[in-house]
């Protein structure tokens, strides 16, 4: 028993040091998300004028990938999706490789389905194929991550 | 099963907290034959207590919910090494970290919701004195020291609970206007003298390690607010004054110097404690011998002051690196919830505790590696110990509801 017992702890150790390792990286990852997100929300006022944007509702470390606080709509043609390509690649495994899009058109921003496996929302609202305007305030749901849309 | 693999992903610390907690007690429990129960129970309640709190914490949005994480996993490590050398210490300890955690639920709330807590200088220094004079009269010669005192069968340490009050007393001066006379004196110079009033009670019961503790607190905070050069080297040249002179003429003193600088030439007797300190963390190695396989139980004093040793030899030099950087992070933050607050009477509060936090581990951990000579202090929220380990927890909640205060400026 007492040999069984020397295996096992000699092997735990390795593990231990691991898991206080992971520990301890897991802070400060979350310490510099923190810090990450109060320089986000510097950037927010730093956008120029007019310039709209998408503010993540959803709570960021609730996720096991990374996403920023705001995305900034600063092209006229936006892809969301999972794809490293995306204009807002976000590797949620929840998202298609090419979700949703968002354009600007005639002074409007609108919104259409890139024929995603789970769906885009808006307001709580499944889309259909049909493009939507998108209003100042707007909730918009791909995968798991909620947008307050601000334009 | 997206919310299953979010909840479980290793990027959460929680879960590393939980994940060690299940091995090490569980590798405890095989430790020895008959199987040892009572060491799950020990390990299920710290577990419980630590992810309760945190629950709480985290959902009613308290404050920073990095510091009872990182001190929880401290306390973790504390206990899973105290079950190791001896079970009915770890579970003594339990109890002492339920009491702790409630006092730290009422130092938050006494904290967040009562005001005008800086206006109580002369309250704080008088509750010391007396906490002082009570100590001594009524004081209790345990290991050489008259420092205890018994409470329903229950000894207490009162120097530990006089840290937090002279953090609030020098927190309440130094966030003053600093400009009041009293007797002839101006402040600052009263309150060197009353530190070293504090430092010379604390000498009477023979706290080295805690002497130390307040003689570097109040030096960092004068740094850090006091204009007067000239005091603070003033400070600083008195104090090497009387140390030099209290190393020739004071056997105490002279005693921890001469085992610092070479403590071999006396092995057998005054040397012993720190060579086996050594020994043990040689022993360690980098990954250390595995918790069980190691011999910390030669270290006299394994359980309270020497437990960093005892890391060291059963989870290596990494795990003792590892117990370093949960310090370091633990500073960080409080220093992080100091600088973002106004400038005030809860940043100096914030400042102080953080540095007591710091300083205390730096005097053990160095004491204890031979780096400086050894005091006897407590590593906070690892060592054994009910009055260090309540006081430390009231500190935390403290901190705790400054940093409440705080998210809200």
């Amino acid at each position: 028993m007492a040999e069984v017992y020397t295996i096992l702890s000699s092997l735990l150790k390795y593990i231990f040091i691991t898991i206080i390792y992971l520990f301890i990286f897991g802070i400060i990852r979350m310490i510099f998300l923190d810090i990450r997100k109060s320089e986000m929300s510097h950037k927010k006022n730093e956008l120029p004028k007019g310039t709209g944007y998408l503010e993540l509702k959803s709570k960021k470390d609730s996720f096991y990938f990374d996403v920023e606080s705001v995305y900034p709509l600063e092209r006229d043609v936006i892809v969301i999706g999972r794809g490293a390509n995306c204009d807002i690649a976000i590797d949620d495994l929840y998202m298609s490789t090419q979700h949703a899009q968002l354009w600007h058109e005639d002074n409007e921003w609108y919104i259409g389905d890139m024929g995603s496996t789970n769906g885009t929302y808006v307001n709580g609202e499944k889309m259909n194929e049909q493009p939507l305007i998108l209003d100042n305030g707007d909730v918009i749901k791909v995968g798991q991550v909620e947008f307050l849309v601000v334009i | 099963m997206g919310s299953m693999f979010k909840m479980l992903s290793i990027k959460r610390p929680i879960n590393m907290l939980v994940l060690i907690n299940v091995l090490a007690f569980g590798l405890l429990f095989f430790y020895r034959t008959p199987f040892n129960f009572i060491v799950l129970y020990v390990g299920g309640s710290i577990l419980a207590l630590s992810v309760i709190t945190y629950s709480i914490i985290y959902f009613n949005h308290l404050g920073d919910e990095y510091l009872f994480l990182i001190v929880s996993m401290l306390v973790t490590l504390g206990v899973v090494m105290l079950c190791r050398l001896d079970y009915t210490i770890g579970i003594k300890q339990v109890g002492w970290y339920l009491i702790s955690i409630c006092g730290f639920y009422i130092a938050y709330v006494i904290y967040r919701y009562i005001s005008n807590l800086e206006k109580l200088k002369w309250v704080y220094f008088g509750l010391s004195i007396f906490l002082f004079v009570a100590t001594i009269l009524f004081g209790k010669n345990i290991g050489g020291a008259k420092n205890w005192i018994v409470i329903a069968g229950r000894t207490f340490q009162p120097s530990e609970l006089i840290k937090i009050l002279f953090v609030m007393y020098l927190a309440s001066y130094f966030s003053g206007d600093r400009k009041a006379i009293i007797f002839k004196l101006q402040e600052k110079y009263l309150v060197s003298i009353i530190t070293y009033i504090y430092m010379g009670l604390l000498i009477i019961q023979r706290e080295w390690g805690i002497t130390l503790l307040f003689f570097m607190t109040y030096f960092v905070l004068m740094y850090i607010y006091e204009a007067d050069w000239l005091l603070l080297a003033g400070n600083a040249v008195l104090t090497a004054i009387v140390v030099t002179i209290g190393a020739m003429k004071l056997y105490h003193i002279r005693v921890r110097i001469t085992n610092w600088l070479d403590p071999w030439s006396d092995i057998a007797n005054k040397g012993y404690q720190i060579t086996q300190s050594l020994f043990a963390i040689a022993a360690g190695g980098f990954f250390g011998k595995g918790l069980g396989l190691g011999s910390p139980g030669t270290i006299p004093e394994v359980h309270s002051d020497f437990i960093f040793s005892a890391i060291c030899e059963e989870l290596g030099i990494f795990g003792g690196v590892a117990v370093i950087l949960l310090y370091f992070i633990l500073v960080y933050r409080g220093i992080k919830i100091a600088l973002i607050l106004p400038n005030g009477f809860d940043k100096c509060v914030a400042l102080g505790i953080t540095i007591m936090f710091g300083l205390q581990t730096f005097i053990i951990v160095g004491g204890v590696i031979k780096l400086i000579p050894l005091t006897g202090i407590t590593l906070p929220f690892v060592s054994y110990g009910g009055s260090s380990l309540v006081t430390s927890f009231i500190s935390l909640g403290i901190l705790q509801a400054i940093s409440a205060k705080g998210a809200r400026v």
